[in-house]
């Protein structure tokens, strides 16, 4: 019996010993790391979630990718409409978020800004800071890196107005600014940040070395803000903001120095088109890139109320001169606009469907749309 | 529309009504009826609606610790140096969508339906002058201030 | 122009209405608003004279559409779509003492009406009947005017669940 079993098992199970010793399993528990820094164009897709918008997320996106399998590289999660920012200066994303603690039903609400490894997508520390973060649709500005991404400034609404500052260097709540009547933070020169009032002034707040306040200043009011309200949603090229205004105005507001300074307002639209309703408007209305272009997403039909729609062409200028340099028409309605840092340069267009579209910026023509689907993408954000 | 009123001093000394295009302005002790201190009755409160209630609520309820209580309380900034000023000057006030005439009017509408009990006697009302040249100078830091003049009373 | 030409001007002019972020954010499986309107004739109800009150208003619309003139400057799930009314909160939320002001134009007596765009707070979002119109709408740097921001202020918690339109007065020219 025994001898018949060796036999057997010299017979059969060698060989297939054998062949076991060959067979190479998939290794267990590997999860993908990610190239850093990224290939340039790539994109951070953000889904609010607004149906159910305490699962928010951010979508890393590559693009030129064909398939989804390609585009999408992976996802953050961003509670009850986060806010994003990322630095390539510290090689870190931070997603601004508050969690309720007994979820769909509420409980209490802690803010937190979650410091996120770019590599990995995984979170390297977290900062609590006061549950008072403005929650409502996203704004680029209602958080904003300074001091050479030293601070990350977060906007605050309770309906009081404030702002927090992180230390991002000690991961630590630094402290809370007042900043009355005012909103947002545009980064302003060095390590000062500028908030635009309700009165249509324009209030400068400068940190000191330490993130804590250390003075301010003011610039009268220049902004109609009841007949022809500035977006508080501007397009940045070089350290300048420019504000598109609902009637179809631009305001460039120079952010380089200390203390911003307001430049000549001009016209969108020739008096022609004015006449026609040609407005600027969106979630996200204008975006510039660093070769001076700007580009506007504009509906004709225009009237009080019609801010929010978005539009069917994006007309492109030159933004020093003003001059009008290309109108593009969109395959589909358009409701926000971004910018790839790549080359070529890719504007992307959150549409109404939904959908986010990929134009060439140069030539304006509609590339792909992406294969991702996000229930409620809005703003896309370039990412390093 | 400017508003030319008489001084404070006027004000104090006598019930001045002014007729004509620009109504009336009187010295406000609480019991004043509240048309003699605040020219169009109608216009102050749904300008107060409009601009002010979705954060301070009906009659001034205010929620402690998120918007301050102005019913029965804001009438007690009149009793300190400085709290005249500062009613002003809050952004909510100084930077409303209302010209000085009206956001006087607005104020004064404030002061006497919710916090008569509050004015000290003899208190003298806004005009569009005062509230022109207060609004000018806007607040730099809202909370300390405040827990300044609270201090004081 | 009579409202009722204004309305399905507005329902037929094309994209730049249809395409707003109402119907964008109502197309992602929530109940689609303001699509097809149909106008309900109006019926004036008995005015008692003097001071107005809010049940004498002559109303006319459907509380469930996008298009019933006082949500003229909403933003957000309409309450009636998630268990309450135009003018109430779905069971078990909490009203927003804290919101913004604004005012619309009834069509049926022409006249312009303060809305106290109370928002309905403490459960997850309501998900149905997204409604976003905006006039008299103005950036967030004006908080009393605007509807981007998340009103669940002053609340027990601070998540949204869905968006009233309060009749609070009549505004005066
Ligand atoms: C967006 C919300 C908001 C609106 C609208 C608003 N306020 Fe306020 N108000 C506040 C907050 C918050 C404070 C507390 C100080 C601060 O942080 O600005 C305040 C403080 C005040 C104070 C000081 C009271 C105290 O006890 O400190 C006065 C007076 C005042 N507001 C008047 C007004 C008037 C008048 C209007 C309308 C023209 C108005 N506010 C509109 C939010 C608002």
């Amino acid at each position: 019996m025994r001898v018949m079993f060796l036999y057997f098992l010299m017979g059969i199970a060698l060989p297939m010993r054998a062949a076991l010793a060959d067979f190479e399993p998939e290794p267990l528990g590997q999860v993908v790391t990610l190239p850093t820094p990224y290939p340039a164009g790539w994109l951070v897709v953000h889904d609010l979630a607004f149906n159910h918008m305490r699962e928010g997320r951010f979508y890393l996106v590559d693009p030129d990718a064909g398939s989804l399998g390609g585009q999408m590289r992976g996802i953050m999660s961003g509670d009850f409409i986060a806010s994003f920012v990322t630095s390539a200066r510290r090689g870190e994303h931070y997603v601004i978020e508050s969690f309720h603690d007994r979820g769909g039903r509420g409980g209490k609400r802690t803010d937190v800004v979650s410091i996120y490894d770019p590599a990995t997508l995984s979170v390297l520390g977290e900062v609590i800071i006061p549950a008072k973060r403005l929650t409502g649709m996203p704004n680029r500005f209602a958080v904003a890196l300074l001091g050479d991404d030293r601070f990350l400034a977060v906007y605050n609404f309770t309906p009081a107005q404030s702002v927090s500052i992180v230390d991002l260097q000690s991961r630590k709540f630094v402290g809370e600014i007042d900043i009355p009547g005012c909103a947002f933070v545009y980064p302003t020169g060095a390590r000062s940040f500028s908030s635009l009032c309700s009165d249509g002034g324009l209030l400068i707040t400068h940190l000191g070395a330490a993130g804590t306040a250390e003075g301010t200043d003011r610039l009268e009011p220049f902004n109609d803000v009841i007949d022809d309200a500035m977006f508080e949603k501007p397009a940045m090229i070089g350290g300048v903001a420019y504000f598109p205004t609902f009637t179809g105005n631009l305001v460039p507001v120079n952010l380089r120095g200390r203390i911003a300074e307001v430049g000549a307002k001009w016209s969108l639209t020739t008096a022609r088109e004015r006449a026609a309703g040609w407005r600027p408007g969106g979630a996200w209305p204008a975006v510039g890139g660093e070769d001076g272009r700007l580009y506007v997403l504009m509906h004709g039909h225009g009237a009080e109320g019609t801010h929010k729609d978005g539009g069917d062409q994006v007309w492109v200028f030159d933004a020093a001169s003003g001059k009008r340099q290309q109108i593009i028409k969109l395959a589909s309605w358009g409701i926000a606009l971004s910018l790839s840092a790549g080359k070529p340069a890719r504007l992307v267009v959150t549409g109404a469907e939904p959908t986010v579209d990929i134009y060439d910026a140069a030539g304006g023509h509609h590339v792909k749309t992406l294969a991702i689907s996000a229930s409620t993408p809005l703003l896309v954000h370039a990412v390093r | 529309m400017t508003f030319v009123g008489p001084s404070w001093r006027v004000c104090r000394a006598a019930t001045v009504l002014l007729t004509g295009v620009l109504a009336v302005v009187a010295a406000g002790d609480p019991e004043t009826p509240l048309m003699d201190t605040v020219r169009n009755v109608d216009k102050a409160r749904v300008d107060y609606m409009l601009n002010c209630q979705g954060c301070h609520l009906p009659e001034g309820r205010g929620i402690p610790g998120v918007v301050p209580v102005m019913k029965d309380y804001v009438g007690n900034f009149l009793r300190v140096r400085g709290g005249r000023e500062f009613l002003v000057q809050v952004p909510g006030s100084a930077n409303a969508a209302l010209d000085d005439a009206a956001l006087a009017d607005l104020l004064n509408w404030v002061l006497v339906t919710m916090s008569p009990e509050q004015l000290p006697a003899g208190w003298v009302p806004y005009t569009g002058t005062e509230v022109s040249k207060l609004r000018a100078v806007p607040l730099r830091e809202v909370t300390r201030r405040r827990a300044a003049l609270v201090e004081q009373m | 122009m009579g409202w009722l030409d204004k309305v399905s001007e507005r329902s037929t002019r094309g994209l730049a209405r249809r395409s707003s972020r109402r119907s964008w954010l109502a197309g992602m499986g929530a109940a689609l608003v303001g699509g097809g309107v149909i106008p309900v004739l109006p019926v004036a109800r008995a005015s008692s004279g003097g001071q107005p009150q809010a049940s004498d208003i002559p109303d006319s619309g459907d509380p469930l559409s996008c298009d019933y003139w006082r949500h003229c400057a909403i933003d957000g799930f309409l309450c009636g779509c998630c268990g309450g009314t135009e003018t109430s909160c779905p069971p078990g939320t909490e009203m927003s003492p804290i919101t913004w002001i604004g005012t619309c134009r009834n069509p049926v007596d022409g006249k312009s009406y303060v809305i106290s765009y109370n928002d309905c707070c403490g459960k997850t979002a309501c998900g149905h009947c997204m409604c976003n119109r905006n006039e008299g709408d103005r950036p967030m740097y004006r908080p009393d005017k605007n509807n981007d921001i998340n009103w669940c202020l002053g609340t027990k918690s601070t998540l949204y669940h869905c968006s009233t339109a309060i009749i609070i007065g009549l505004a005066v020219e």
